[in-house]
């Protein structure tokens, strides 16, 4: 009898423990799978991000580059990769890929994947709402690991040297130090040199690396990252096709390639005053002139061919100004002649309209007189000199031995630093202050036809 | 009834008692590891659910799917501190900026469950009330490093030196086992997993 019992008891116990034992091997199981659910998507994910990168590297080398990736080994997974690019070779057909899904993007692919793609519940045309803007480039990422598949969007658009608040093709006579602060984007087109601890309010860059001198702590509030080329092609054929088809262009009409000096007053009511003088023998001023930007040029971009320009006043409305040299002595520089300021002030009003551009083949300089001299200047504009340098006129640097404040609001993109001041033990004691704030403005919207840089940039990163 | 039978009778109940005993203790064992055992599997199930929702939106730090309404990184982050971080995304990219702050609450709101380190994590998504859920969270901490990899420290002056961050989260079983057994060490009662991403970079901090 007890033994019986004893053998039920063993018995009953032994079928418990069988349970116990296939809900362990069940718990592990699902712990494990719990965890290679989350490896395979994450993996998918990581396969997503590389084709991403392959891909908007292939578009920054060649803004053409629209080929894409199809079924891409990679990590064991498979990357595909679909590009739309408003100036690429390939035609393609615009479909709503994986509609109703997180997933689902506007893609671009060949007629002959069309009907791959609608087979799987992709329809043509594009996703609702999801128009771009005519310049952008669009990378869809699509990683599949284990039959996982996650995905990545980027957009990238034309970039703008306006964008910048200081650029350098080299930084020869100053280096960022201690005591100085940059707003807005700053690039190098060599090696970053900084001393001590300055700050920097925007994305650093630079093409050689970063030295650091003395503390060996810059403040980069927007992040630095080394390596990127940012070449400055300086071709003039567009500025003149534009200028011509809309704008205004100031020339020796006489075809002898005499050297053309304006003058240029903005007024605050949107009116410019100019007047201009040819140097073909006379050299006499021709007498002032007055009227609407809008009507002098309509599209904003007025074209000086080799000459300089001689510029102040107070902007209404949207304006560049391009000064050429070419390969003609003493052309293709900008002198700010008093104060130059907007008409609305994006500082107190963000919404202001008004933004300026100036571009000059050589320098761009404080001119040396009677409203500059002692006196604080303002200057509004992004500047833009290719193979100069912008700062003060000689004799403004030492200013008779006054000491002002250059407030400039706006960019400077140059080949060289200039020095706007000399300096003891305790800073500036002659010349200008330099007192940069950046347009932030900038970032989103330049002056017309600005320059632009080579490449296309990132503005939107979706994963 | 001879001595024999007595015998047998007295032996079979003392083996008989004794595997009753031993089969009592396996049982115990049994049901104390399939608590464990499951526990161990629901704090691992939250963890990668916790993983997952915050790599989703600590990545989109800065996305919006209208670009020109953020484009400045220097104000995609709002607030950083050890245990709390506040920042600027499109949630449900409709072209809108959204506000999204995580934080971690007092031990003191959940009194309620045995473990006394749980605490509710909240995401707050614009000025909409806190929500919080209980996952068992019990460390939730942010590290933030600067453009040259250097540490910063906590709470962040100056989010905008913000470049990449690490992650830190423990997740431990709010009811435990056999809690109340002061010779117990805490990693017996309560099953723990920890998971700790390494610098993650929200690619749109780099942009532009």
């Amino acid at each position: 009898m007890g033994g019986k019992a004893a053998m039920l008891l063993v018995l009953g116990f032994s079928l418990i423990f069988l349970v116990f034992g296939q809900n362990f091997n069940s718990l592990s199981t699902r712990s494990v799978e719990n965890f290679d659910e989350y490896y395979t998507k994450t993996m998918a994910h990581n396969i997503a991000v590389a084709g991403a990168n392959f891909a908007s590297n292939a578009v920054f080398m060649n803004k053409t580059w629209d080929d894409g990736y199809s079924n891409l080994a990679y990590q064991g997974g498979t990357i595909n990769v679909y590009v739309t690019n408003p100036t690429g070779a390939h035609t393609k057909v615009k479909v709503c890929h994986k509609p109703g899904t997180r997933s689902e993007h506007t893609i671009s692919i060949a007629a002959s994947a069309v009907p791959a793609h609608l087979a799987h519940g992709d329809y043509m045309g594009e996703c609702g709402g999801s128009a771009s803007s005519n310049s952008m480039v669009t990378i869809y990422s699509e990683g599949i690991f284990q039959g996982d598949t996650a995905s990545v969007y980027v957009e990238l658009e034309p970039s703008n040297f306006a964008k910048y608040g200081n650029f350098y093709d080299r930084m020869d006579h100053a280096i960022p130090a201690t005591g100085d602060t940059f707003h807005g984007p700053f690039h190098v087109n060599s090696t970053m040199r900084t001393w001590g601890s300055p700050v920097f309010w925007g994305k650093v860059t630079s093409k050689g690396g970063l030295k650091m001198y003395n503390t060996k702590n810059p403040e980069f509030h927007g992040g630095y990252e080394s390596g990127v080329d940012q070449p400055r092609p300086w071709d003039t054929t567009n500025f003149r096709t534009v200028a011509n088809t809309n704008g205004f262009t100031f020339k020796d009409t006489t075809g002898s390639g005499k050297r053309t000096d304006v003058q240029l007053e903005f007024k605050s009511d949107g009116k410019v005053k100019f007047r201009y003088r040819i140097f073909d023998g006379s050299a006499t001023w021709t007498p002032y002139k007055t009227m609407k930007l809008t009507d002098l040029a309509p599209n904003g971009l007025i074209y000086i061919e080799k000459g300089n320009l001689f510029v102040k006043g107070t902007l209404k409305g949207k304006a560049t100004i391009v000064v050429t040299k070419n390969k003609v002595s003493n052309c293709g520089n900008i002198y700010q002649t008093d104060d130059l300021k907007y008409e609305t002030d994006p500082k107190s009003d963000p919404k202001s309209k008004d933004m300026l551009g100036l571009v000059a083949e050589e320098n761009i300089r404080l001119q040396y007189n009677d409203e500059t001299k002692h006196h604080d200047i303002i200057t509004q504009a992004s500047m833009y000199a290719m193979k100069g340098d912008i700062g003060p006129d000689n004799h403004l640097v030492s200013n008779d031995g006054v000491l002002s404040s250059w407030r400039i609001l706006g960019g400077l993109i140059a080949h060289d630093v200039r020095v706007t001041a000399h300096y003891n033990w305790v800073g500036p004691y002659e010349g200008y202050r330099f007192v940069h704030e950046y347009d932030d403005r900038f970032l989103k919207s330049v002056p017309p036809y600005f320059p632009h840089t080579k490449n296309y940039e990132v503005v939107s990163w979706y994963e | 009834m001879g001595f024999s039978t007595l015998i047998d009778i007295l032996g079979s109940t003392l083996v008989g008692g004794m595997l009753l005993l031993i089969l009592l203790r396996l049982n115990d064992s049994g049901v104390q590891n399939t608590y464990m055992y499951g526990g161990e599997l629901i704090v691992q199930q939250n963890l990668v659910d916790a993983v997952q929702v915050l790599e989703h939106d600590f990545r989109k730090i800065g996305f919006c799917a209208d670009w020109q309404k953020l484009p400045d990184p220097l104000q995609y982050i709002i607030e950083a501190d050890s245990h709390k971080i506040s920042f600027q995304t499109d949630i449900d990219s409709d072209g809108n900026v959204d506000t999204l702050t995580y934080y971690t609450g007092p031990t003191s709101e959940l009194t309620d469950t045995p473990n006394p380190r749980d605490r509710l994590l909240y995401r707050v998504v614009n000025n909409e009330p806190p929500k919080g859920s209980n996952l068992g969270i019990t460390q939730f901490d942010l590290v933030y490093f600067d453009a040259l990899g250097n540490k910063l420290s906590c709470p962040v002056a100056s989010p905008s030196l913000i470049m990449t961050m690490q992650i830190n989260i423990r997740i431990e079983d709010v009811y435990g086992y056999d809690t109340d057994n002061a010779n117990k060490s805490s990693q017996d009662k309560y099953a723990t997993a920890f998971w700790r991403q390494i610098r993650l970079a929200a690619r749109n901090i780099k942009n532009r």
